[in-house]
């Protein structure tokens, strides 16, 4: 039987599970039991991301280690799961034993092999984002600089030493895998974008942190954490025993389909492929990338307050008519749309309306008219 | 039908697909008011047709089933479990020689708008919406004890034996009044309820659920739009006697300008059940 790997990013745990996370998934599952339907083995990986500066502060802010908030939190996410008939076969948690180990096993490897290696950083550094911000990016009068990624203004400046993934010699290659496979990023108007972002050009990447103990430490080099992203992204090969390397990750990688939302576009297209490029690996075959959902039009976020709480549903709906929803709704490339009233018509007109009600009417006419002495076979045949 | 779903499934668009899937539900609805098998019951040498009418919903329910069944993952259990069919796959599905229905459930039980609203949107006011059989006034906002409540009790105390195919289901509970719901006969008196004939009817196009009917209530003619076209072709109803709310605001329904509204009783899956007066009750007799 053909298998199929097929992952969701692995969550930050800073936040409670909103409808953005309960989509990924839910489409995740959706094609998961779709693939099944089509006679494939599938393995559907979820999961948590634990690290960082903000789990850090988080914790220390409700008086917990960063474990205990990352136990409880995940508590959260697979409680909302198991409710929403969520199938995962793995769930990865950037804490777990094996992840540590083959983070710092892919991360000696690259090593060894001259892409990564020792510098010095000094800039700003976006905390929300855990992202350093290049020079490119003009310096407000008051010394701040906007993150790429969220827009907030930062005048956190962090000078440092740490080690640097060489980025900017994966330029060419990336081009040209993007070139022999134009499919891998779909929708293609991101496959696009990504061919842009790496035609302006690659500067290398901060690979560790040395103010971040929440981490992965470096190995030989304690004093240092994985930054992140490095550690994130390898969460698709370590729960599937990249340590080992042997039979079980060699059946499963490299992955069919990574699906994300559009936000970490560049994460999975361009820094991960390098790192596997880097790492001797070969690269997943397909990345589906979806957009936002918007409530009443407009974007959810948490300081505008709307975010929309997927319990809220789930008092008054059933995970089927959710899951419905969802993926009647949103179309692959473009933002979803969600109002209440939309669902409501939505949920009400189509699956009570229009196919509870023809279930019924079938089941009750044979009762009726057949009393249990209804025969399939030997019948006459309509069509 | 399934070869054009499974090719927008295996590009992940499942929106697409699934309008696709639920167009030919609708199909299949409008087949059972084709088909009549509430007729095909009634002469005994009809029986085989009717047999392969139903046989005929039946696999093609399963064959859908099979492609909701990555979304709707409970339900879809539910149904296979009724129709004892342990085939989860693809397919046109034959059905079991020893083929008996189990017992039904209501899958998708309706959601109380209200209690939803309160909750999701607490602050602002939530629109009421309009059930099937009542076209939809732009002004909205009517409080849930509206035209709805007595509509629903008249045409049950008032129908002559509803025709169709449902076994006696309750009709859906009214929603319930703030207060003890009582009403002054007054209120009642509010709501002119006559006697007219449907003189033609017709499809309103790009609407599946609608039937444009052109009405004589004794006093002149009247365009009413019903959302009635999934249950009843409109042969069924010309020169039918049926009750009309003569007084309520005309509303624009696609279009069409409906002045007034029929009455109909409605079980809990909102299938409508149009009363038919006898034919000797006058055009235009009022209903008190």
């Amino acid at each position: 039987m053909e298998k199929f790997y097929l992952t969701t990013p692995i969550y930050y745990v800073n936040d409670v599970p909103h409808i953005g996370h309960a989509y990924t998934t839910i489409l995740a599952d959706v094609i998961k039991r779709y693939k099944q339907l089509r006679g494939l083995r599938v393995m559907f990986l979820t999961g948590t991301d634990e690290h960082g500066q903000k789990i850090e502060r988080s914790a220390a802010r409700q008086g917990l280690t960063p474990q205990q908030l990352a136990d409880r939190m995940v508590a959260h996410f697979q409680k909302l799961w198991a409710t929403l008939n969520i199938e995962y076969d793995a769930f990865i948690r950037t804490t777990d034993a094996v992840h540590v180990r083959g983070v710092q096993k892919i991360f000696s490897r690259v090593m060894e092999q001259g892409d990564i290696y020792r510098g010095e950083y000094a800039g700003h550094y976006c905390i929300s984002c855990e992202n350093f911000i290049p020079d490119s990016v003009e310096e407000t009068a008051d010394g701040k600089r906007a993150c790429p990624d969220c827009g907030r203004l930062t005048d956190n400046r962090v000078s440092e030493t740490c080690y640097f993934f060489r980025l900017s010699a994966y330029g060419d290659r990336l081009l040209k895998f993007y070139e022999e496979n134009p499919e891998f990023v779909t929708p293609r108007s991101r496959m696009n974008e990504v061919v842009s972002f790496v035609k302006m050009g690659l500067r290398d990447l901060s690979v560790t942190r040395s103010t971040v103990k929440w981490g992965i430490p470096v190995p030989g080099d304690p004093q240092q954490t994985i930054y992140v992203w490095f550690d994130a992204l390898s969460n698709y090969i370590t729960a599937i025993d990249y340590l080992g390397e042997g039979e079980r990750f060699h059946g499963l990688w490299p992955a069919d389909l990574h699906i994300m939302a559009k936000d970490i576009l560049k994460y999975h297209a361009v820094y991960w492929p390098a790192f596997l490029m880097a790492a001797g690996l070969p690269l997943p075959r397909k990345e589906l990338i979806h957009g936002w959902w918007l409530k009443d039009e407009k974007k959810m976020s948490k300081s505008s307050g709307n975010v929309l709480d997927p319990h809220i549903l789930l008092r008054h709906f059933s995970p089927d008519a959710i899951r419905y929803f969802l993926m009647r709704e949103a179309s692959i490339g473009a933002d979803g749309n969600f109002s209440h009233e939309g669902f409501i018509s939505r949920v009400n007109t189509d699956l009570t309306n229009d196919w509870a009600n023809l279930v019924s009417r079938t089941t009750g006419m044979i009762e009726k008219y057949f009393a249990g002495e209804f025969s399939g076979a030997g019948l006459y045949t309509e069509r | 039908m399934e070869r054009a779903v499974l090719e927008l499934f295996d590009q992940y668009q499942f929106n697409r697909g699934l309008e696709l899937v639920f167009d030919y539900v609708n199909g299949l609805n409008r087949y059972i008011v084709e088909a009549q098998p509430w007729n095909l019951a009634k002469e005994e040498t009809d029986r085989p047709r009717l047999a392969g009418v139903l046989k005929t919903l039946c696999r093609a329910i399963l064959s859908v089933n099979a492609l909701l069944s990555p979304i709707l993952t409970a339900t879809t259990a539910k149904v296979r479990e009724i129709f004892r069919s342990g085939d989860a796959g693809l397919g046109w599905k034959d059905l079991p020689e020893e083929f008996a229905i189990g017992q039904g459930t209501q899958l998708f039980p309706r959601v109380d708008r209200n209690a939803f609203f309160s909750e999701a949107e607490p602050a602002p006011a939530a629109s009421q919406g309009a059930t099937m059989q009542e076209p939809k006034t732009p002004e909205t906002v009517s409080p849930p004890q509206g035209p709805v409540v007595p509509q629903a009790d008249a045409a049950t105390k008032l129908s002559a034996a509803p025709q169709g195919d449902a076994a006696a289901q309750p009709p859906a509970a009214p929603p319930s009044a703030a207060g003890e719901g009582l009403i002054e006969i007054g209120d009642f008196k509010k709501v002119q309820m006559v006697v007219a004939r449907v003189l033609a009817a017709e499809k309103v196009e790009k609407a599946d659920k609608l039937l444009k009917l052109q009405v004589d209530t004794g006093d002149g003619t009247r365009t009413l739009v019903a959302g009635i076209a999934l249950h009843y072709k409109p042969e069924e109803l010309v020169n039918r006697k049926i009750i009309i709310v003569k007084n309520l605001k005309p509303a624009k329904l696609r279009g069409i300008l409906s002045q007034g509204m029929i009455l109909a009783a409605s079980d809990a899956d909102n299938r409508p059940y149009v009363p038919f007066l006898p034919e000797e009750t006058p055009i235009g007799a009022i209903l008190k």
